[in-house]
């Protein structure tokens, strides 16, 4: 005799299965709408770097896989190599996706994969640990993020893309204010 | 066995009476409102999914050259799009050539001057006049970039430059040329396209989906 679907949940998600799935499948849709939210406050990070004396780069912008933004300056070299940005950026693909580490947008201190200075990367963390009590930390999965925060929206009654666009922008701004000096003072 | 049956029975009944407790009482009503809330989407014909154009499908949204690319295609006075000429007028009013002849118009996109060295994203060639468009997405200006093209396009026959941007701002590397670049905006491309679209017949299907590209992703 088959086994009564005593378990309301379960019996709940296979009577709204296709409801279920229908709307949660609407992610792909929101993620597409975030992003273009936060393609369109890039303008700000390069208003913001004129102001700032900051040089821009970015790199899949326009169809990658981990978009961002780096604000930087000539100065942040070690080894011939322009080593340190202070980003904002997200992973596509992991946008909205409650499993996933980069549910949400970024930002942070990046440092890159090609230096391969290991002293060069330890002084970097060290300096920055300070602004861990601002709610940074280092990348759990990224030895390329020695300061670290994703960034969320606020709202309780769900998300809005362009509060949670304002917000990456104000903690990239604010992230900036902070670091940018400490890294000054390691050139 | 059949007592072990029994006890095991008796030993999950309470936890499947607590699983009967567990589905939060709101969720049948939330159900019930979301099924409203889509279905008065569907009927409003608003239950739509994917792209928002075909541009934006085939990954070219945010392209820089290939939304230059469009421009130029749109400028051309004689082009297949069927506007005519009603987008380039309004692009020649607004640096200053509102009552040149524009029927004979040659646009070249990504020409290379300076050995290479220096490229302009859009130039059009008007006989007695020029526009040498630099176009930007999100790329930050090149070192120099906008003194550079001044320098190699100042010769032309009348030149004028335009700066155009997905938000106005002033080039910073226009330092020696800086009050002779004219700043645009992709949302006053997509502007004066719907005007043309709004005043024009028989407009080519890829104009409209132009203009929604523009319109979704670089209103500004």
């Amino acid at each position: 005799m088959a086994e009564p679907l005593t378990d309301r949940k379960a019996a709940f998600y296979l009577q709204n299965r296709d409801d279920i799935e229908e709307w949660a499948g609407l992610r792909d849709e929101a993620r597409v709408v975030v992003e273009r939210h936060l393609l369109t406050r890039v303008d700000d990070v390069l208003t913001f770097a004129v102001d700032q004396g900051a040089e821009v780069y970015s790199k899949d912008l326009d169809g990658g896989a981990y978009p961002r933004a780096d604000l930087t300056r000539r100065a942040w070299r070690h080894a011939g190599l322009l080593d340190l940005a202070v980003v904002i950026g997200w992973q596509t693909s992991a946008l909205l996706v409650p499993w996933r580490e980069n549910e949400w947008p970024y930002v942070g201190v990046r440092i890159s994969y090609k230096q391969k200075d290991q002293d060069r990367r330890t002084r970097v963390s060290e300096k920055l640990s300070r602004l861990q009590a601002w709610g940074y930390h280092s990348s759990r999965v990224s030895n390329a993020w020695p300061l670290w925060a994703s960034v969320t929206s606020p709202g309780a009654c769900g998300v809005d893309p362009a509060v949670l666009a304002d917000n990456g922008i104000l903690r990239l701004q604010q992230l900036w204010s902070e670091a940018a000096p400490i890294l000054d003072a390691l050139h | 066995v059949q007592q072990r049956i029994t006890a095991m029975r008796s030993d999950w009944r309470p936890l499947a009476l607590q699983a009967v407790e567990a589905l939060p009482e709101h969720w049948p009503d939330r159900m019930s409102k979301l099924r409203a809330e889509q279905a008065a989407l569907v009927d409003g014909n608003q239950w739509r999914s994917g792209p928002r154009s075909l541009m934006e499908s085939m990954g070219m949204a945010y392209r820089e050259t290939r939304l230059t690319a469009g421009l130029a295609w749109l400028l051309q006075p004689d082009g297949h799009h069927g506007l005519g000429d009603a987008l380039l007028l309004p692009l020649l009013s607004a640096v200053g050539l509102g009552e040149v002849d524009a029927s004979n118009v040659r646009i070249v996109t990504e020409q290379s001057r300076d050995a290479g060295a220096t490229r302009a994203d859009l130039v059009l060639y008007g006989g007695d006049w020029t526009v040498c468009v630099e176009a930007k997405v999100f790329a930050a200006e090149g070192g120099k970039q906008l003194d550079r093209l001044y320098e190699l396009w100042a010769d032309d026959v009348d030149p004028r430059f335009v700066f155009l941007t997905r938000r106005r701002y002033d080039p910073v590397t226009a330092v020696d040329s800086h009050d002779k670049w004219r700043s645009l905006t992709w949302a006053d491309v997509a502007k004066w396209l719907r005007h043309a679209c709004s005043t024009t017949d028989g407009a080519a299907p890829g104009v409209r989906d132009y203009l929604t590209t523009l319109e979704v992703h670089h209103h500004g």
